[in-house]
C-alpha cells in the first residue's frame, strides 16, 4: 500500500474516494470521475485515502483526482418556470408552507394574459431547445381554463421557435377527472400527485377545508392516473416527525402498484412540532434502508419500483456542468406569481424581499448575481463533500427558510441526502450490472 | 471483476490480492458533452423540494423523452 500525501487544508476538492456500505455490500465511489467499485468487506475496512493499492487502477483515478474537475462558467439564462396559477386551494393541509396556497396574501388566480405572457418571457429568454413549465399552487386545477389555454398556447409558440416545451402539474387530485386526463395525456403533461400514504397517515395532515380527511376524496382519482399511465407521474408524499415510518408508507404505494414515489420531509421552521429534528435522522435512515431492501428484493423478481432520490444513473444522468450548478433557482429556474412578479423559485414566493422582477420589466440582474453564486463550486460547505455532484447543493430555499442564508444547507438535509445517494448508487449498481461480488 | 495486487503484506510470505468489481468506470468523464443543460431542471421534477441533481436524465445522449420525469 502506498502512503500518500494528505490533501491540503482548505482544498476545494472532495476526497479521493468515499467508502460506504449498503445491505452488506461495500463500495468505493470516486467523486471526480464517478467511478463506482465494489470491494470485499476485509479490504473495505483497510482502505483509506492514505492507504490503497499501488496499482494502475488507483493510479489512474488518483491522477484524475489531482487534476480536478473541469471548470465551468455558471449558467446565466432561463430554462424553466413555475407558474403559480392558483394562489388558493381547496384543501387545508397542516404543514402547508404557503398558508393554504395564498403565500401570505389574498386568495387569487392567475389571468390567462399573465400566464401566456410568462410563457413568452420564458421562450424568448431561454437558450436551450428544451424548456419546462410547472403549474403549481395552491391547487392549480382551480384555474383549469387558464392551465388548458396555457398548455395549448405554449406548445404552439414553442414550435414556432423550434423549441420543445414540456409541462408538469402538481395537484392534490381532488378535481382530476377523465376529461382533464384526456387533455393531459394528449399534451404529455407530467403529473405530481400529492398524497401522504394510506388513509390513516394521509388524513393526519391532508385535510379538506372543512376539516375532513382528504383520502376518500382523492384515492379513486389517483388510481385513475395509475390505470391510464405507465409513466409520466409521481406520487409525492410529505412526512413529518409524527409519521417517520416511510418504509411502511412506501410499501403501501408499491403494493397498490404505484411504481413512482417521492416522499419528502416537511420543510418547516425548526421550532414547529412537525419539523424533522436531528434526533429523527437515524430513524429516517433506517427507513430508507428498509425501502432500499424492498426495491432490491422486488427488482430480483422483476418488479421495477422507484423512489425518486434513489434514481441515480451515473451513465445516463446529467453532465458534470449541469451537476455543478444545482437547481438553478433564480437563474435557470424562476417562479411567476399571479401578478407576473418573478421569484427565484416557488418556495421563495412567500418572501416579498426575494422578488427579482416582473415579466414585463425583466429581472434585477444584481439580485440574479446572488443566485448565480449558489452552487457547489462556490459554497464552502459543499466544496469538499464527496456527494456534491450528485446532490447539487440542496434546496437553497430550505437553507434560507432555516437560517436566512442561501449558502448553508441544513445539516439534517446533508445527512439524509448522503445516505440517499449511497443507496441510489447501490441500486444503480444492481440494476445495470447484474450480480455483485 | 479484477484483482489488484496489494503491497502491504507485512509477512511478505506471498502476494496478496484485493478483489474489486468495477461497476461504473469514469462515467462523469465519458459524456460526449460537458455542459449542454438540456436535461430538466431538478426542482421541476417530482420532489419539488430537496432536489437531487444526479437523478436527472440526460437527453442529449439518449432519445428525447415525452415526460419531464
Amino acid at each position: 500500500m502506498k502512503e500518500t500525501q494528505k490533501r491540503e487544508t482548505g482544498s476545494s476538492k472532495p476526497p479521493f474516494f468515499h467508502k460506504f456500505e449498503v445491505l452488506n455490500h461495500f463500495f468505493l465511489f470516486f467523486p471526480i470521475s464517478g467511478t463506482l467499485v465494489e470491494v470485499d468487506k476485509d479490504d473495505f475496512s483497510n482502505l483509506s485515502e492514505d492507504n490503497y493499492p499501488e496499482d494502475a487502477f488507483f493510479k489512474e483515478e488518483r491522477e484524475i483526482w489531482e487534476k480536478g474537475p473541469p471548470k465551468f462558467k455558471p449558467p446565466t439564462f432561463l430554462k424553466s418556470m413555475c407558474l403559480l396559477v392558483s394562489q388558493t386551494c381547496n384543501m387545508k393541509c397542516s404543514y402547508c408552507f404557503v398558508e393554504g396556497g395564498t403565500y401570505g396574501g389574498k386568495e387569487r388566480l392567475m389571468s390567462e394574459k399573465i400566464a401566456k405572457d410568462a410563457i413568452l418571457y420564458l421562450l424568448n429568454n431561454a437558450k436551450t431547445r428544451n424548456v419546462e413549465v410547472d403549474f403549481f399552487g395552491g391547487e392549480p386545477l382551480l384555474n383549469w381554463k387558464v392551465v388548458k389555454e396555457t398548455v395549448v398556447f405554449g406548445n404552439r409558440e414553442a414550435e414556432k421557435r423550434n423549441k420543445r416545451i414540456r409541462f408538469s402539474l402538481t395537484t392534490n387530485g381532488v378535481l382530476l377527472n377523465e376529461e382533464k386526463m384526456d387533455f393531459f395525456d394528449e399534451y404529455k403533461v407530467s403529473l405530481i400527485l400529492s398524497l401522504d400514504g394510506p388513509k390513516s397517515i394521509n388524513d393526519m395532515y391532508r385535510k379538506m377545508k372543512d376539516g375532513r380527511g382528504s383520502f376518500d376524496f382523492v384515492w379513486d382519482k389517483i388510481k385513475m392516473v395509475r390505470d391510464r399511465r405507465n409513466e409520466g407521474y409521481y406520487i409525492r408524499g410529505t412526512f413529518t416527525r409524527k409519521n417517520l415510518n416511510i418504509g411502511e408508507i412506501s410499501r403501501f404505494f408499491w403494493e397498490n402498484k404505484f411504481p413512482y414515489l417521492s416522499l419528502e420531509p416537511a420543510i418547516l421552521p425548526e421550532e414547529n412540532e412537525m419539523a424533522i429534528r436531528k434526533e429523527d435522522l437515524s430513524k429516517i435512515i433506517d427507513e430508507y434502508e428498509k425501502m432500499a431492501k424492498e426495491i432490491y428484493e422486488r427488482r430480483k423478481i422483476g418488479e421495477d419500483y422507484h423512489f425518486y432520490h434513489f434514481n441515480i444513473d451515473l451513465e445516463g444522468g446529467p453532465c458534470i456542468g449541469k451537476m455543478s450548478f444545482g437547481c438553478g433557482a433564480g437563474v435557470e429556474y424562476i417562479a411567476i406569481d399571479t401578478n407576473g412578479d418573478i421569484y427565484p423559485c416557488h418556495w421563495f414566493s412567500e418572501f416579498p424581499q426575494m422578488k427579482m422582477g416582473n415579466i414585463y420589466t425583466g429581472i434585477d440582474e444584481e439580485k440574479k448575481k446572488i443566485f448565480v453564486q449558489a452552487n457547489i463550486l462556490d459554497n464552502k460547505k459543499c466544496k469538499t463533500c464527496w456527494a456534491k455532484y450528485l446532490c447539487g447543493g440542496g434546496c437553497i430555499a430550505h437553507s434560507y427558510l432555516r437560517y436566512k442564508d442561501l449558502f448553508k444547507p441544513p445539516e439534517e438535509f446533508c445527512t439524509l441526502q448522503k445516505r440517499r445517494i449511497e443507496i441510489g448508487l447501490f441500486l444503480n449498481s444492481i440494476s445495470s450490472q447484474g450480480g455483485l461480488l | 471483476m479484477i484483482l489488484l495486487k496489494k503491497n502491504s503484506n507485512i509477512l511478505k510470505r506471498k502476494e496478496v490480492f484485493m478483489k474489486i468489481k468495477i461497476i461504473k468506470d469514469k462515467p462523469f468523464l465519458k459524456k460526449k458533452h460537458l455542459n449542454c443543460r438540456e436535461c430538466p431542471t431538478p426542482c421541476k421534477s417530482a420532489c419539488k423540494t430537496s432536489m437531487t441533481v444526479g437523478n436527472q436524465i440526460c437527453e442529449r445522449d439518449a432519445k428525447e423523452r415525452d415526460w419531464i420525469f
